[in-house]
């Protein structure tokens, strides 16, 4: 995206189509929905303490979905990070409070475990050549299952280790500081290491020859294995950012809300596909960006946080994921459609 | 049917670019009405909006029937070229069957009229066949019918034989005068002269936009139009640039190789430093899975050196761009990343930061260096005319340095000017230590650009000729064909 810009001449740019700038447009429809809600809510909406639980969970939905991102640019489909989300951070709270590992070995054993589920899902979708979707539907069950396998199927909570856990308590406090303190001005931490993790991405997508060749194997499969453009590899690379991402969520969520349930991350899938389709990125391939997945999960954050304060019901929620999904594909395919006449 | 098509001031633009200004053109039933120009110059939009695909900015496009009554030709267009409408999952007699309107719920079953179009298209002994397993030659054939069947009036021929071999281009013009004789409208848009004049009664030229020159009767012939389409100019300018060539033996030398679907068996090929080889061989040749393999696209067993020492041609350096600009461009990127996508590291650093300054520098000395007539870096690719995009497909692999670099049909589908840019673009690019192995499916072009040809034959390499051995096209062509009779003659 970025090296686009860059790559336009000084002068010339008379030649230059006028576009409407997408992040400008989700900017619009995100202040938008915020003030619809603050209006039917009656400003319930604008009580800081419901901003912040909203950016909370935004944090999550754009961490997970900039994982995701990568994936849809690369040109295939991801639909086990919510299970790598559980897994992952289940992996971690076994290690740490029931083995009593440090912290730092709990964290190094549930990433190593993200790569490995990463080249996973890469290697049957790249090698064994099954479709990515199937691919990965067939994972997010199989790793669900080892989530309940090391978990035992419990759930861990930091207040309540397992029996025989003898995590000292500071180590414990470390760890629930990492995301769950507040910063002057009450801002949760999980916000700022959503802005780091934003960064990271933003520089592998727009700053690096990664990024640069990924759009490239999306938009065109063929085109790069001709070009003999290391497509394995990139692909590789995308599944296993996008398993990290997953574990990074799921062990900031963890930190904050100090319990972990093997099932938790299942309930990602759809907002984040949501917010990541709303963000712009094509389900086709080749098309996708950091700031739109970032404002497409604070826009859908927003819509399923208003919903609850009016009191909706869960129905209401479930009709707008499902609508906004549809309605957002609609979108993607139609544009996609209106590019290729132009 | 004494329909007439009429196209009368048609005008279309895409943003600022104009593609048709005001164009007209009339069709008569029972003829062949040739239609040419450069690329860019409006020749897909035309059909593009008679197909319906696009919508025209104004003018109009009818049919007058001979009470002088109106209608609009959409729903009786067809179009025959390389990317084929019909449904390849179905067997040739389905996708005939697919069109009926139907009655009742019921599987339609084949009648008469759909057994009598089989044979009228040659086509009963593929009846069962799976379209997607039969050559394109068949698959057009049995979209030729199945218009027939749902009462096509018009047929737009679009360079329909550029990946046909002769035999089968034949086939299709002989369909194609089939059509004419039932009183069909027949509309025929090609790059090849040659085919143009013999098969069209009258030629309209389209130059920017806009109806140019037209020839019918004895005004219609190759020179006469050449001459319009700058194409002597561009042939000068070959032939001129084939003197003065340096070649040096020694340099790759493949040994006993292998395809792996055994497309040639135990082959050898020497290439020398600074030459344009020709691979010359129709479908099914070889050639293609020859020129592949090389790249390392598809797989042989044998060996390739390079000064005597062997190489992987996976992992070497040879650039490969494919005949069809689907695989060889980047839709989705712009003309300046197209330009750079082959580059890694000299566009970024060890970690992989790309450089954007190294890339706008890399990208904008391509430009030039490979003469792509564009105004931004910026332009989506797409946005390019054909004979562009392909000079950016081109750029993209030649910019890396391969010391081989090989090319499947270099100019398919590409105006005169644009064609002769690229021969020159492949004799800068062969000298001193590379070379250029092109695949390639037309005389002229061999002729224009080669040192030497290679010809394939049933999977042979049936012989050698030295381009500058040839006195002039009649005398390669043949050779060429002396060569692949041999070896027929040899077989039975």
């Amino acid at each position: 995206m970025n090296l686009t810009k860059k790559l336009a001449p000084r002068s010339g740019t008379s030649e230059r189509k006028f576009k409407f700038p997408h992040s400008t447009g989700l900017f619009c429809a995100l202040l938008l929905v915020m003030l619809v809600f603050s209006v039917l809510s009656h400003g319930l909406f604008l009580y800081v303490d419901n901003l912040l639980g909203l950016l909370r969970y935004a944090s999550s939905l754009a961490i997970l979905g900039l994982g995701l991102t990568v994936v849809l640019i690369v040109g295939e489909i991801d639909l086990s990070f919510g299970s790598l989300y559980g897994f992952c951070t289940t992996a971690f709270a076994v290690a740490f409070l029931a083995w009593n590992w440090p912290m730092w070995l709990a964290l190094v054993f549930a990433y190593g475990l993200a790569i490995f589920w990463g080249a996973f899902n890469a290697f049957f979708t790249t090698f064994v050549k099954i479709p990515s979707f199937i691919a990965t539907l067939g994972s997010s069950t199989f790793i669900f299952g080892f989530t309940l396998l090391i978990g035992n199927s419990n759930t861990f909570a930091t207040a309540a280790p397992p029996v025989g856990s003898h995590t000292s308590k500071d180590s414990i406090s470390f760890f629930r500081g990492i995301s769950n303190q507040d910063l002057p001005a009450g801002l949760p931490v999980q916000a700022i290491w959503m802005v780091v993790v934003m960064v990271i991405f933003w520089v592998v997508l727009s700053r690096s020859i990664y990024g640069f060749r990924i759009k490239a194997i999306g938009g065109n499969k063929v085109a790069a294995e001709l070009a003999k453009l290391p497509v394995k590899r990139y692909k590789f690379f995308a599944y296993i950012l996008c398993a990290m991402a997953a574990a990074t969520a799921g062990i900031l969520d963890f930190s904050f809300i100090g319990t972990i349930q093997p099932n938790a991350g299942q309930t990602f899938l759809f907002p984040v596909f949501a917010a990541v389709v709303i963000g712009g990125a094509s389900l086709q391939g080749g098309i996708g960006n950091v700031t739109g997945t970032i404002l497409g999960a604070l826009i859908l954050s927003v819509i399923s946080n208003g919903l609850s304060l009016l009191a909706s019901g869960a129905f209401a929620q479930q009709i707008f994921l499902g609508t906004v999904t549809i309605g957002a594909v609609v979108i993607d395919v139609v544009l996609r459609r209106r590019r290729a006449r132009a | 049917m004494k329909q007439v098509l009429e196209v009368r001031d048609v005008s279309k633009r895409y943003g600022k670019t104009i593609a048709l200004s005001q164009l007209s053109l009339t069709a008569k039933p029972g003829e062949i009405l040739g239609i040419a120009g450069p690329n860019g110059a409006g020749k897909s939009t035309l059909i593009k909006i008679l197909s319906g695909d696009v919508e025209l900015d104004s003018g109009s496009i009818t049919i007058k029937d001979e009470d002088g009554s109106e209608s609009s030709p959409i729903s009786q267009v067809a179009v025959v070229h390389q990317e084929l409408q019909i449904y390849p999952n179905l067997s040739v007699i389905d996708n005939f069957l697919i069109v009926r309107e139907n009655q009742n719920l019921l599987r339609p079953k084949s009648s008469k009229k759909e057994s009598d179009m089989l044979e009228e298209m040659g086509l009963t002994k593929f009846k069962n066949r799976i379209l997607g397993e039969l050559p394109l030659a068949v698959a057009q054939r049995v979209e030729i019918g199945r218009a027939l069947l749902s009462n096509a009036l018009i047929f737009l021929f679009d360079e329909p034989n550029s990946a046909l071999t002769p035999e089968e281009s034949q086939d299709l013009f002989h369909a194609m005068h089939h059509l004419k004789d039932l009183g069909h409208i027949v509309l025929f848009i090609t790059h090849r002269l040659a085919e143009l004049v013999e098969h069209s009664d009258r030629v309209q030229l389209i130059i920017d936009g806009k109806a140019d020159a037209f020839f019918e009767g004895s005004a219609l012939n190759a020179e006469n139009i050449a001459t319009h389409l700058v194409m002597e100019e561009s042939r000068q300018r070959g032939s001129q640039q084939n003197k003065e060539r340096v070649f040096e033996s020694n340099f790759i030398k493949v040994k006993n190789w292998t395809h792996h679907r055994n497309a040639f068996n135990s082959l050898d090929l020497e290439i020398r430093s600074g030459e344009i080889i020709a691979i010359v061989g129709v479908e099914g040749s070889g050639g293609r899975e020859l020129i592949r393999s090389l790249a390392g696209v598809e797989k042989a067993a044998g060996s390739i050196l390079i000064d005597n020492e062997v190489i992987d041609p996976k992992n070497s350096s040879f650039a490969f761009v494919s005949a069809n600009r689907e695989s060889s461009i980047f839709a989705n990127l712009t003309l300046g990343e197209n330009l750079v996508i082959r580059h890694g590291s000299l566009i970024s650093n060890k970690i992989g930061w790309v450089s954007s300054k190294k890339s706008r520098v890399l990208a904008s000395e391509s430009r030039v260096q490979y003469s792509i007539k564009s105004d931004s870096l910026e332009l989506n690719v797409k946005s390019l005319s054909g004979g562009n995009q392909q000079k950016v497909a081109i750029a993209s692999a030649l910019s890396t340095m391969p010391i081989l670099a090989l090319l499947e049909e270099p100019t398919r589908g590409v105006d005169m000017s644009s064609k002769a840019d690229i021969y020159t673009l492949l004799k800068d690019h062969a000298k001193g230590k590379s070379a250029v192995v092109i695949l390639c499916t037309e005389e002229s072009e061999v002729y224009d650009v080669a040192d030497r040809a290679c010809v394939m034959h049933l999977g042979e390499l049936v012989g050698e000729i030295d381009i500058s051995a040839c006195t002039d096209l009649e005398d390669l062509a043949r050779k060429i064909s002396k060569f692949t009779h041999k070896k027929s003659k040899a077989a039975s």
